[in-house]
Parts: C-alpha cells; structure tokens; sequence
C-alpha cells in the first residue's frame, strides 16, 4: 500500500515538474514579446 | 510582428496545456488521497495540489502579458530600463523554479532560504512602479497611462500580495495626478485589466 503510494507520489512530482516547465516556457515567450513591444 | 503572433498563439497553446495538467494533477492526487497511508502524505498530496493552482495561474498570467503587449505594440515605448524588466521575470522565475525542486526535494532548508528572495522581486516592482509613474507624469496622455497595463500583469504574477492592493491603488494615485484625464473611459487597456 505504501509502495503504491510513494509510486503515485513520484508520478505526481514529476507531473508537476513538467506542469512547472510549461509554465515557465508560456511566461518566457510572453515576456519576450512584452519585449519586442517595448523596443 | 509575424514572430510575435506565433509567440503568442504559442503562449495560448501552452496555457491550454497547463489548464490540462492541472485536471490531470487533481485527479492523480484525489486518487492518492484514498491510498495515503500517513497524515503527512496528505499535506503532501494537498500541497501538490495547491502548487498546481498556482502554476495554472502562472499561465493565465502569462497569456495575459501576451495579450497585453499585442495590444501596445503599436504605441510608443515607455520608459523603463531595460535591465529591470529583463531581472524581474528571471528572478520570479528562478524563485518558483527553486521553489518547485524543495518541495520535490522534500528540502526545507533550501525552501526557506526562498522566501527573503520576494523582497528582491518585490523591489524591482517598486523600481517599475515609479519609472510608470514618472513615465505618465512626464506623458500625460491616455496612451501613456494605457501602456502601463503592459507591465501590471508581470507584477501581479511576482506578488500576489501587491496583486490585491497596491496596482489600484496606485492607478487611482497617478490618475489624480495626471492632469485632464478624469473618467474611466480615458483609460481603455488599463480600464480593461482593473474593473
């Protein structure tokens, strides 16, 4: 029970790393055109 | 201007993907919570959720920085120092980014060495806030105070705190201050973005 636990535990951090990863990229491109709006 | 636009529908692809992990994240953590055998594998799984709000956030933010500057593209630049609005999203981000790794570290140590890292984003904010403000005393048109809304978004993002308070507070300040522009209406991008 544990076990499965800790398993489902891991996929969720991961799921979020990614979530995270994607994040960042959208507010990286945004601000990239924020940017070239500026210049 | 054509490099823009892919930007931007990328940015609102990307937010859709983000809006789809948080579903997907829930779910995986309400099914967890079934199977936590431990009080303190709920706070985990409760914050993992919590987390994800607030990068699902992130990303509506995001699209509206996006939609923000396509709508000033076309109006003169305000003055800001370009180092400042490079640092601002690259501290932020550096933040949730360390954030993230302490929780999936189970690292307290490194997450509370975080948190006086705000000040430093919060500072920059102030930095931007008074370059605007001088910007639109030196421009008293209702362009000048339009391009505002570009930057308000970002700061909303770094700060939640300054999100609920001080921009409206601060518009309405500059608004008195700005001599000729009285209604709402004078004010279309940043109306849009406040009320």
């Amino acid at each position: 029970m544990e076990n499965l636990f800790e398993t489902g535990l891991d996929a969720l951090r991961q799921k979020l790393l990614l979530m995270a990863s994607r994040a960042e990229t959208a507010v990286n491109e945004s601000v990239q055109i924020a940017h070239a709006a500026q210049s | 201007m054509q490099r823009n636009h892919e930007l931007a529908v990328r940015v609102r692809a990307d937010d859709d993907v983000i809006d789809k992990f948080e579903i997907e994240i829930d779910e995986m953590a309400i099914q967890l919570l079934t199977k936590a055998p431990l009080a303190s594998n709920l706070r985990l799984v409760t914050v993992a959720m919590k987390i994800s709000q607030n990068l699902e956030r992130i990303g509506d933010e995001a699209t509206k920085i996006a939609k923000r500057a396509r709508d000033l593209s076309h109006e003169p630049p305000v003055k800001i120092q370009p180092w400042i609005c490079r640092a601002w999203p690259t501290l932020a981000l550096a933040m949730v980014k360390d954030a993230l790794d302490s929780f999936v570290q189970k690292d307290s140590a490194a997450a509370r060495t975080i948190i006086p890292r705000d000040k430093e984003v919060d500072a920059l904010n102030k930095q931007i806030h008074q370059q605007l403000a001088q910007h639109m005393m030196e421009n008293p048109t209702p362009l000048a105070v339009a391009c505002i809304g570009l930057s308000l978004p970002r700061a909303s993002n770094a700060s939640p705190t300054t999100r609920r308070t001080s921009p409206r507070k601060w518009f309405i300040s500059a608004r008195r201050r700005t001599s000729g522009i009285r209604r709402k209406t004078d004010f279309p991008c940043a109306v849009k973005f406040f009320w």
